[in-house]
C-alpha cells in the first residue's frame, strides 16, 4: 500500500462521515482522469459529466472499497467504467445504426476532411467497448495491466489479449496516419 | 508494452477536454444534499474511543447495584425459634409471632388433658 492509497482511504473515510474538505481533496485528485476516461469511452461531454458525478456519489454513499484489494484509483475507474458501459449499452439500444462502424471508416478520407485527432477518436470509439476501455486505460490513463484487470474484473491475461486485439485493429484503421508519421 | 510503437504517438493526438467547471458545482451540491439527508445515518455510525480500563470501570459501576440486589435476595432469611422438649422424642415448632406476655407476669400451669373451656 503506497502513501497515496493510504491517504486516499483516510480521505474517503472522512468524506463518508461528512467532511467536505476531504471529499473535495479526493474529487480534485481524480476528477480529470475519470472525466477523460468517461469521455473517451462514451464520446460525450454530457455523459462524462454524469458519470463523474454519479461515480463520486456512489463512492460516498455506498462504497465497499477495501484498501487490501487494490487502489482507490482502480476502484474509482471501475465505478466509472460500469456507469459508462451502462450508458453505452443504452445508447446502442436506442440507436438504429447498430452495424459495425468500421465499414464507415475511411482513414484517407478522414485525413482530408477532419483533424487527425478526430480520426484517432473515431477509430478508438469504433472499437468494441471492452477493447476500448482497455486501450483507454492503458494508453491514456497509464494504468497497469493489474489495475485494468481490477477495474474490469478479469484476469490480467485477458486484459493483455484485449489490448492486443485493440492495438491490431487501431493499427489497421490508422495505418495512413502511422505511415505519415514514420 | 511496445514503447517505440508509432501507434502510441498517433494515439496521443487524441486529446481529451478538461471537465467543465459546472460539473464541480454539481458534484459539490450532490455531496451536500446526500449528507444533509443522512444525519441519522451519521449519528448511528458515530464512533467513540474509550480506553479499556475506563470501559471496565464504567461497566462495574453500572453492574454494581444489580449485583448487590442479587446478593441481598439470596441471603438466608431468619428462621423461627425451635424448641425441643426433653424426653418427648419429637420436635415442636412454636410460632411466636403475635405472642404477648401477660401484663402481670403471672403463670398458670395446666395439667395435661386438664384444659376445659
Amino acid at each position: 500500500m503506497d502513501a497515496i492509497s493510504e491517504s486516499d482511504s483516510g480521505l474517503l473515510e472522512a468524506a463518508q462521515h461528512g467532511d467536505e474538505s476531504s471529499f473535495l481533496s479526493l474529487y480534485r485528485r481524480y476528477r480529470t482522469p475519470l472525466f477523460r476516461f468517461a469521455w473517451r469511452l462514451t464520446g460525450s461531454v454530457a455523459t462524462a459529466e454524469d458519470v463523474l458525478q454519479e461515480c463520486f456519489l456512489a463512492l460516498i454513499e455506498g462504497a465497499s472499497f477495501d484498501v487490501d484489494r487494490g487502489s482507490l484509483r482502480a476502484y474509482l475507474f471501475g465505478i466509472a467504467r460500469n456507469l459508462a458501459l451502462k450508458r453505452i449499452r443504452l445508447a446502442e439500444r436506442e440507436s438504429e445504426e447498430l452495424e459495425d462502424t468500421e465499414a464507415d471508416l475511411d482513414p484517407l478520407e478522414d485525413l482530408l476532411s477532419a483533424e487527425r485527432s478526430e480520426v484517432v477518436a473515431r477509430a478508438v470509439l469504433a472499437l468494441p467497448p471492452f477493447q476500448r476501455e482497455a486501450i483507454v486505460l492503458f494508453e491514456y490513463e497509464e494504468l497497469s495491466l493489474e489495475e485494468i484487470a481490477q477495474v474490469a474484473g478479469i484476469e490480467a491475461g485477458a486484459v493483455k489479449a484485449r489490448l492486443h486485439r485493440a492495438r491490431e485493429t487501431l493499427r489497421r484503421r490508422l495505418a495512413p496516419l502511422i505511415a505519415a508519421r514514420a | 508494452m511496445k514503447e517505440h510503437d508509432p501507434l502510441n504517438s498517433v494515439l496521443r493526438e487524441w486529446e481529451a477536454p478538461e471537465p467543465p467547471s459546472a460539473v464541480d458545482a454539481r458534484v459539490r451540491a450532490a455531496y451536500r444534499s446526500a449528507h444533509r439527508s443522512s444525519l441519522w445515518r451519521r449519528i448511528w455510525s458515530a464512533q467513540v474511543t474509550i480506553p479499556v480500563p475506563v470501559l471496565a470501570a464504567a461497566l462495574l459501576l453500572l453492574l454494581a447495584p444489580v449485583l448487590w440486589l442479587q446478593f441481598r435476595s439470596h441471603a438466608p432469611a431468619p428462621q423461627p425459634a425451635t424448641v425441643t422438649p426433653a424426653g418427648t422424642g419429637y420436635m415442636t415448632r412454636i410460632e411466636t409471632a403475635g405472642f404477648k406476655p401477660l401484663p402481670d407476669g403471672a403463670t398458670r400451669v395446666i395439667r395435661s388433658g386438664g384444659w376445659k373451656q
